[in-house]
């Protein structure tokens, strides 16, 4: 094998101006194509990759009949007393399901108590306790709130609003300040691999929650809903003061502000969906007769992978450009089996003197495809350190593009090769140059051993 | 022990078919020093070559050492090569990238010997042809006389049963053409059989058996007829 490698090493440097350009136009292929598919990949991320099947958005379209969704990420949020019926049912065991969330987007300024940070501008969300075991994020300190303090003043923070506000160090127990009201953390969860905010489904990968708070606590104490909130025509007028301070209005009005999530057991999926969906159509059906769900589309129940293919579909010019690069790699893949021809024909010479000195043709093939492997990973190398830098071009227009506005450590994510994924690709590139390079090889070995040596 | 009946070889390219060897019917003992003599383009090389199995034929058959040439392998065909034979080419076809010891371990590498027994045979065959201390130099460095050499001590270094040499002394001149029969006949001597094609008929006359080659056509001639031949 020593001596494979050794005769491989030298043949790698014949011809080198030829060796140069076959590394230097594989090389402009695989960045390109890493970057790109880099991006779609991450894009296409999901950290609940394993249940994207399991976890669905439950939505009962209250809205009016002629309202347009335009597209699935645009599914109105549950109305306050649909939220209510659907925890009633749930309770009573009319429905059977590994999990039911309820949550609702809010925001309020962090703060703690002895002034020793900034205060924090915390984009968040009011939950209940399944929220967490739904979103599976692991805890760095203490826990999820007791079921007794579903309104309590209580508060569980991303590690970044915790590094903010407490440095890192462990909070639990420590009290945070919310319009006055202290807070006492229960618990820190490190959301750093959730790249979408997909629990409001709008999919931000800008920013995600930097607090959760009991919903009970949220409801009563006003916190404001500033998420996607669509109501009724109707009460259109209202809508601000629903947002910002009228609640108890808010409970009974035609304005979808909580976002449910249901979970079904990987083995009974499909008894568990039909039995809810079962259930969402009788729903509709009965407060069809007071007037209710006029829409045509009268509940959606859409899963977690539905969603995120709504994303994929988003993505036109991610899209446009990862075909580009793969239309360049094939031709960088053409060049490369013409540079080899080249090469060997300015060879055949060696080949034939080699074969003449007593190497068989599987031995010329095993020198040749070595070398092919030489340059293929030099290239690759090579390929993603520049990757890397296509990818920090590529977050750099990002962050541009949002105005910065976006967390910056958020979007980046979005923006970097994780090593399974550089392996996977690396070894597909090693494959497929072989593939390509099998025709020159072989047409090399072909040499017969005297034909060069005349004369 | 090696054995040709009825041998031909036909070129054909668009144009033409070259009946560069016919009927060539010949057997060469173990130990022998043959020298074969012909006017250029007659099938020398084409000879030699089919003889040391780097070319096909099309009809006949070639016994070398009891084994039916015609019905082996590439794979088979390659080992042969690589150990009976040592083949010592018309141009020297040394190899320009690498330097003297690169060139002579290039086909002891092809079969497969560890580093320290290569090292040991390139040194022994570079002491041999008088270039010891040059292993570290490039074919470009050295003189045509001692480019033969390297030649000879990379076919040397496998320790071939058959020596094959295409005009070996060709491109030299007298003085270093003697010198390099001289170390072939010792070779010789000592036991390896020595195939040589040459245009020398002095050089020729050292020979044990002379074959000439004529339009393809293969025939023994006595010693003293070949002064008549010359070129
Ligand atoms: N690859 C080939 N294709 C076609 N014809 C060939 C080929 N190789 C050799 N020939 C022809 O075969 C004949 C014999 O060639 P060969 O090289 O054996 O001659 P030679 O006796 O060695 O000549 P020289 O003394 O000049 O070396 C020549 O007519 C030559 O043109
Ligand atoms: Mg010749």
């Amino acid at each position: 094998m020593n001596d494979l490698i050794h005769l491989a090493w030298q043949g790698f440097k014949q011809k080198s101006k030829l060796t140069t350009l076959m590394v230097a136009n594989l090389v402009i292929g695989i960045t390109l194509l890493l970057t790109m598919s880099t991006i779609i990949s991450q894009s296409g991320h999901s950290a609940l990759s394993h249940k994207l099947e399991q976890l669905h958005h439950v939505s009962l379209n209250f809205m009016d009949a002629e309202f347009d969704r335009r597209h699935a990420l645009r599914t109105p949020p549950m109305t306050y007393r649909d939220a209510q019926a659907l925890t009633l049912a749930y309770k009573q065991g009319d429905i059977d399901l590994e999990g039911l969330s309820f949550s609702y987007t809010t925001s309020f300024v962090l703060d703690v108590a002895d002034k020793s940070a900034r205060p924090l501008d915390a984009t968040s969300s009011a939950v209940d306790r399944a929220f967490f075991s739904m979103m599976q994020t692991p805890f760095i300190y203490g826990n999820v709130w007791d079921e007794s303090m579903h309104d309590a003043a209580v508060i569980v923070l991303d590690k970044k609003a915790n590094d903010h506000l407490f440095a890192g160090q462990n909070s639990v127990g420590n009290l945070v300040v919310i319009n006055n009201q202290q807070l006492a953390v229960v618990g820190v969860i490190d959301l750093s691999n959730h790249t979408y905010r997909f629990q409001n489904i709008s999919f931000s990968n800008r920013e995600n929650d930097l607090a959760f708070v009991p919903l009970g606590y949220a409801t009563n104490h006003n916190l404001p809903r500033v998420g996607y909130m669509p109501c009724m025509t109707k009460e259109e007028s209202s809508r601000t003061g629903y947002r910002q301070y009228n609640m108890s209005g808010l409970k009974t009005a035609e304005c979808g502000f909580i976002h449910t999530w249901a979970e079904v057991s990987p083995t009974q999926s499909e008894e568990q969906l039909g039995n809810l969906t079962l259930w969402l159509r009788n729903y509709t059906q009965q407060q069809n007769d007071q007037g209710r769900f006029t829409h045509t589309e009268p509940y959606y129940l859409q899963s977690l992978k539905l969603l995120h293919d709504t994303i994929y579909d988003f993505m036109d010019w991610e899209r446009v450009y990862l075909n580009f690069a793969y239309l360049l790699f094939a031709i960088t893949l053409v060049n490369t089996v013409g540079i080899l021809l080249a090469k060997n024909q300015h060879r055949a010479k060696l080949v034939s003197l080699y074969r003449a000195l007593g190497a068989n043709r599987a031995y010329i093939i095993k020198i040749q495809v070595l070398e092919l492997l030489i340059s293929a990973t030099l290239a690759i190398l090579l390929g993603v350190v520049g990757a890397q830098l296509g990818l920090y071009v590529m977050y750099l227009l990002a962050l541009y593009q949002m105005d910065y506005v976006g967390v910056a450590e958020q979007v980046q994510k979005l923006y970097s090769m994780d090593l399974f994924f550089a392996l996977k690709a690396a070894g597909a590139i090693y494959l497929t140059i072989l593939v390509a390079g099998l025709f020159p090889i072989i047409k090399a070995s072909r040499i017969a051993p005297a034909s060069q040596l005349r004369g | 022990m090696l054995k040709m009946n009825n041998i031909s070889k036909i070129y054909r390219t668009d144009l033409v078919e070259t009946h560069a060897l016919s009927g060539v019917n010949l057997t060469i003992e173990e130990g022998e020093f043959i020298a074969v003599t012909g006017p250029s383009g007659s099938g020398k090389t084409t000879f030699l070559n089919i003889t040391g199995l780097l070319e096909t034929f099309e009809e006949g058959q070639y016994i070398l050492d009891g084994e039916d040439v015609s019905q082996l392998q590439d794979k088979h065909l390659s080992r042969l090569r690589n150990e009976k034979i040592g083949f010592i080419f018309q141009g020297f076809n040394l190899i320009s990238d690498l330097n003297l010891y690169d060139n002579i371990e290039v086909p002891l590498i092809f079969r497969g010997l560890s580093k320290q027994t290569r090292k040991q045979r390139i040194e022994e065959s570079l002491e041999l042809v008088g270039l010891g201390s040059r292993a570290q130099h490039y074919p470009a460095q050295l003189s045509g006389g001692q480019q033969q050499r390297v030649a000879i001590a990379r076919a040397l270094a496998g320790k071939p049963r058959f020596l094959l040499a295409d005009e070996p002394t060709g491109n030299l001149d007298t003085m270093m053409a003697r010198q390099v029969m001289e170390l072939l006949q010792e070779i010789n001597r000592q036991g390896t059989t020595l195939i040589m094609v040459t245009h020398d008929n002095e050089l020729a006359q050292r020979a044990h058996r002379n074959i000439q080659i004529l339009d393809g056509q293969l025939s023994d001639i006595a010693k003293s007829q070949l002064t008549d031949l010359a070129v």
